[in-house]
C-alpha cells in the first residue's frame, strides 16, 4: 500500500517503546533537574528543525534565519504576556501566528531565490531582528540585556518545574511532528518535494511553485515560532543571543546532521547537538571549530545525515541478505 | 481545439519563432518536425507558458492562453512532455503520476494538512488511478522504484503517463522516441495509438524518427531556421521539395 494513504497501524505499534520510554523519562531524571531541562530544550529545538525540515529537506528552501524567527516567537509571546497580561499558551499562540505571518511575507519576495542568493537573503533578515531586538523602540525588549518574564503555566497550572514543562513539551513535540508528518504525506507535501526535486517539471505539472514555497515558509515561520515561544517561558529570560546569527546555523547543522525528510532527523540532530554543547561547555573557544568539522563531515561524506545513512545501511544488509546484491 | 496565430518569439536579434501558424484539431495527432534548431522546442515552450511569445496569440478553445504561467496553462488541459527528461528522479514512480494529478485533486492546505476525510478518499482515488495509469503503460511492477532507477525509455514512458494523469486535451509530447530502440519505438509507435483511442485528446508531437511521425501523425507543420516552411499531410510533406532541400541540403 502507498505510505502516503493511511497511518500504519504497525508503524503507531512500533513507536509504543519509545512513547513508554518517552513518559517514563522524568523518572530517570529524579536526581538530575539539569539533566532533564536539557531535554526539555531538546523538545524545544525538535519544533524549531521540524519546521526547518518542511522547508529545507522538503521544499529544498535553505534558511538561515530560523532563530530571527525562534526570537520573534520568543520576545513576541513575552511582549504580549508582560505588557497585555493574557494567558501565557495564548500569547504562545499569537506569536506564533505572528511569526508565521512575518514569514509568509518574508517569504512572498525571497521564494524567486535560490540556494546562495536565498542563503543571504535569510541572512540579512536574520541581521534586521537582531537589530530590532538589541535598538528596539523604547527598549521594550531589554535591548542587549535581555528580558524576564514569568514561567510556563496552563491557566494556572504552574509548569515552572522542568519535569511538568517536560511533559508539557511533549505532547507539543508529538502534535507538531504528527502534523508535519501528516503535511508531508499529502497532496501539499508531494507539491513541496517536487519543488525541491524538479522545479521547472513541478511547474509544467500545473503545481503553483511560488504558492507552495511561500506555504512551506509560513509552516517553518510557525514552528520555529512556537519554539521560540516554548524556550522564552521555560526560562523565563530571553537574550539577544537567542536570536544571533550562529544561533541559526545551529539550527542547519542539527538538520544536516539528524538527516532531511524524516520524523527523526530533528530529534537526532537535536539531541545530539545538545549533547555535543554539554560534553564543549569547558571549552567554548573550539566550539565553533568542532560545529564546523561536523557541518564538513556530514555535507562530504554522510548527506543523508545520521538518520538517513542508517537508513540506507540496513536497506543495504537487507538486499544483501536476501541475495539481490553480492557487492 | 488548439490553435496558434502568428506567433513569434526574438530572444534579442534571434528571431526564434518567426510568425507561425498552426491548428491542432481535437482527437488528432499532428507532427511538428524540422532540423535541429529550427524553433521546435521553442514553439513548445511558447505553447506550455515557458516562454511569452512576443508577438500573436495561442489560443484554446477560444481562451488565450498567452502570458500564462506552465502551471496555469496545465491547468487549462495543455500538457507536456520533455525532450531532456524532467521526472521527480527521487520520487517513485507511482508518486510521479499522482504529481501530475495535483491540480485535478481539490483538498485544500488544511485538510492535507489534517487528512480530512476528503483528503483521504481523494488519496485513494488518486492512488488507484495511477496504479490503472501504470498498468496501462506497463509500469505497474515498477510502481514503487525509483523513478531515475527505471531504464531511459521506460522514463520516457513514465514521462508521458504523468502528462496524461491530469486528463489534458492536448498532450505535448517533445521528442518522445529520442534515444529509443526500434523496439521501444515501435511500443511507443502502438502506445500513442492506445492513447488516442482511449483518451479524448489531441497530440502534438515534436520527433525526428520519420518513420513514427509518418505512420501515426495525420497532419504535420515542417518548420526552418524559426519559419513554418510547409504543412500538410505525411503524403503531401514527402513530396514537398522543400522540406527535402531542409532536410538533405540544396543543389548548389
Amino acid at each position: 500500500m502507498n505510505k502516503a494513504l493511511n497511518i500504519n497501524k504497525g508503524k503507531l505499534l512500533r513507536y509504543a517503546p519509545v512513547a513508554v520510554l518517552a513518559v517514563l523519562m522524568p523518572l530517570f531524571f529524579r536526581n538530575f533537574s539539569y539533566g532533564m531541562l536539557l531535554i526539555c530544550f531538546c523538545a524545544i529545538y525538535i519544533i524549531a528543525v521540524s519546521g526547518l525540515d518542511i522547508l529545507y529537506g522538503y521544499t529544498g528552501q535553505i534558511s538561515f534565519a530560523t532563530s530571527a524567527f525562534f526570537g520573534i516567537g520568543g520576545y513576541g509571546s513575552l511582549l504580549l504576556h508582560n505588557h497585555t497580561g493574557l494567558p501565557i499558551i495564548i500569547t504562545m499562540l499569537i506569536a506564533s501566528v505572528i511569526s508565521c505571518v512575518v514569514a509568509l511575507i518574508l517569504a512572498y519576495p525571497v521564494s524567486k531565490l535560490r540556494f546562495a542568493f536565498l542563503s543571504l537573503a535569510t541572512i540579512s533578515f536574520n541581521h534586521i531582528i537582531f537589530q530590532l531586538v538589541t535598538r528596539s523602540p523604547g527598549g521594550i525588549t531589554g535591548d542587549f540585556n535581555g528580558a524576564f518574564t514569568e514561567h510556563m503555566n496552563i491557566f494556572g497550572l504552574d509548569l515552572k518545574e522542568s519535569w511538568k514543562f517536560y511533559y508539557f513539551a511533549l505532547v507539543c513535540v508529538v502534535i507538531f511532528v504528527s502534523i508535519k508528518s501528516m503535511i508531508v504525506n499529502s497532496r501539499v507535501g508531494r507539491a513541496f518535494l517536487a519543488i525541491k526535486q524538479n522545479l521547472h517539471a513541478a511547474d509544467g505539472m500545473g503545481i503553483n511553485v511560488r504558492k507552495y514555497k511561500v506555504y512551506a515558509f509560513g509552516l517553518y515561520g510557525f514552528y520555529a515560532g512556537f519554539a521560540g515561544s516554548m524556550y522564552v517561558h521555560l526560562v523565563g529570560y530571553i537574550s539577544p543571543e537567542t536570536v544571533a546569527q550562529q544561533q541559526s546555523v545551529i539550527f542547519m547543522i542539527m538538520i544536516l546532521m539528524g538527516g532531511v525528510c524524516s520524523n527523526w532527523g530533528p530529534v537526532v540532530g537535536a539531541v545530539a547537538i545538545i549533547l555535543l554543547q554539554e560534553i564543549l561547555s569547558h571549552a567554548e573557544q573550539y566550539q565553533l571549530l568542532v560545529y564546523g568539522i561536523i557541518l564538513l563531515i556530514f555535507i562530504l561524506f554522510l548527506p543523508g545525515g545520521i538518520v538517513g545513512e542508517t537508513k540506507k545501511l540496513f536497506s543495504r544488509l537487507k538486499w544483501r541478505k536476501k541475495g539481490v546484491i553480492n557487492a | 481545439m488548439l490553435k496558434v496565430e502568428n506567433m513569434t518569439l526574438r530572444f534579442g536579434d534571434l528571431i526564434a519563432n518567426d510568425n507561425i501558424c498552426m491548428e491542432v484539431p481535437n482527437n488528432k495527432v499532428i507532427a511538428l518536425i524540422g532540423p535541429n534548431g529550427a524553433g521546435k522546442t521553442t514553439c513548445f515552450n511558447c505553447i506550455s507558458g515557458v516562454y511569452t511569445p512576443n508577438n500573436g496569440d495561442i489560443i484554446l478553445d477560444g481562451v488565450s492562453i498567452k502570458g500564462k504561467k506552465p502551471y496555469q496553462i496545465h491547468g487549462m488541459g495543455i500538457s507536456r512532455t520533455y525532450q531532456i527528461i524532467n521526472l521527480f528522479t527521487e520520487m517513485s514512480v507511482i508518486e510521479n503520476v499522482i504529481v501530475g494529478m495535483h491540480d485535478s485533486m481539490k483538498s485544500n492546505f488544511f485538510e492535507s494538512m489534517f487528512h480530512t476525510k476528503r483528503h483521504r478518499k481523494e488519496e485513494k482515488e488518486a492512488y488507484e488511478r495511477a496504479i490503472e495509469l501504470l498498468e496501462f503503460i506497463g509500469l505497474k511492477d515498477k510502481a514503487n522504484n525509483a523513478a531515475g532507477s527505471l531504464p531511459y525509455g521506460e522514463q520516457r514512458l513514465l514521462e508521458i503517463i504523468r502528462a496524461l494523469a491530469s486528463n489534458p486535451s492536448i498532450l505535448l509530447l517533445d521528442e518522445p522516441a529520442a534515444g529509443m530502440n526500434s523496439k521501444e519505438k515501435e511500443e511507443l509507435d502502438n502506445i500513442i495509438q492506445r492513447i488516442m483511442k482511449r483518451w479524448d485528446l489531441s497530440v502534438l508531437m515534436v520527433e525526428h524518427d520519420m518513420d513514427l511521425v509518418m505512420n501515426i501523425s495525420e497532419y504535420i507543420y515542417v518548420l526552418n531556421y524559426g519559419k513554418l516552411l510547409a504543412q500538410g499531410t505525411p503524403e503531401e510533406i514527402q513530396r514537398n521539395p522543400d522540406v527535402i532541400e531542409a532536410y538533405l541540403g540544396g543543389d548548389d
